[in-house]
């Protein structure tokens, strides 16, 4: 392998990604040539370099900030399912009310005034044509 | 100490403590990376506001598939993705904290074999000369360096979290290491 090709390995190698036969090979060349040793150097401190920039903290009061926020955007969405959450309810009991009613209606024997003029009639005729038996009624209710 | 999992699990359930204590586990990571990728404290600060708000208002579509650590930081990533597009479109440039300052090199300090960058306390100027060498990279590079470099992010976590192949991190991280160098001149 020429030099090229260990640089090229060169950034698995800092961060310990290298399989165990290329590393071999990688470490055997680093220790006859001087310009790939120096080129793992600079590697090796720009990484550490970039590892000991000082961390960056966020404010202190930060957690307070965030869930103000969530509290705020939470009580303005809270709104909208409220208001439609009355609404359906009204709607549920609207048709509820209906159906009870719609029931009733169908249950209820429809009595129309055919039906009453028909039921005298066959009353009439049931007394005119069996007398007696209206008779024995009225005896038997006056005791 | 409750988990990620556990924490969200009662954050999901309306404890609202809970997902206080998820702000409190991760603030500092969302705005160090926020920080890495603008070098500005208060666009740092919006990220992280618009990154946590985001996160509570999709806890619910987390299917715990992947860490959630591996998701935050994606919604992280999307959102200073989203940061530089406003700049962008932005018609009044906005100056990061580092503009202005001069453009020195490290080399004499990387290139020191017997340099041991790890125990050293990088200097203010040398702090300087790294941040504006990563905003010169391209936004993708930067990304991934930050999470590699500054954050200590697997090659596993950082491929869910860009959405990338593991091939593929490894080419951007050999690349964007390889400009990082040929912009601070080493």
């Amino acid at each position: 392998m020429k030099c090229k090709d260990f640089v090229l390995k060169l950034s698995l190698y800092v961060d310990d990604k290298l399989p165990q036969n290329e590393r071999i090979l990688l470490e055997d060349h680093l220790k006859s040539c001087k310009e790939c040793l120096n080129e793992y150097f600079l590697l090796k401190n720009l990484k550490s370099s970039l590892a000991n920039l000082p961390a960056q903290k966020a404010g202190d009061n930060f957690e307070s900030v965030i869930m103000q926020k969530i509290g705020d955007k939470f009580q303005e969405t809270n709104f909208i399912p409220v208001f439609f959450q009355t609404i359906k309810v009204s709607l549920l009991t609207a048709v509820f009310l209906l159906g009870v009613i719609a029931t009733f209606n169908f249950l209820t024997p429809d009595v129309s005034a055919k039906d009453s003029y028909d039921n005298i009639d066959a009353l009439n005729k049931y007394v005119l044509k069996d007398a007696s038996a209206c008779d024995k009624i009225i005896s038997d209710l006056m005791g | 100490m409750l988990s990620d999992i556990q924490l969200v699990k009662l954050a999901k359930d309306g404890h609202l403590n809970a997902f206080e204590s998820i702000i409190t586990r991760y603030k500092d990571k969302v705005f160090n990376i926020a920080f890495s990728f603008t070098s500005s404290h208060s666009e740092s600060d919006d990220v992280a506001q618009n990154v946590f708000l985001k996160v509570y208002s999709n806890l619910n579509s987390f299917e715990e598939k992947s860490a959630f650590s591996t998701w935050l930081y994606r919604i992280t990533v999307n959102e200073c993705y989203n940061v530089l597009n406003k700049r962008k479109s932005n018609t009044v440039s906005i100056e990061t904290e580092l503009a202005g300052k001069d453009n020195l090199s490290l080399k004499e300090v990387l290139a020191d074999p017997k340099s041991d960058v790890e125990q050293n306390f990088l200097s203010a100027e040398t702090q300087s000369i790294i941040r504006k060498a990563l905003l010169e990279l391209p936004e993708k590079y930067r990304m991934i360096v930050t999470l590699r470099d500054i954050e200590d992010i697997s090659y596993e976590e950082i491929a869910q979290i860009m959405e990338i192949s593991d091939a593929k991190v490894k080419v951007w991280l050999f690349r964007a290491r390889s400009r990082l160098k040929s912009i601070i001149k080493i």
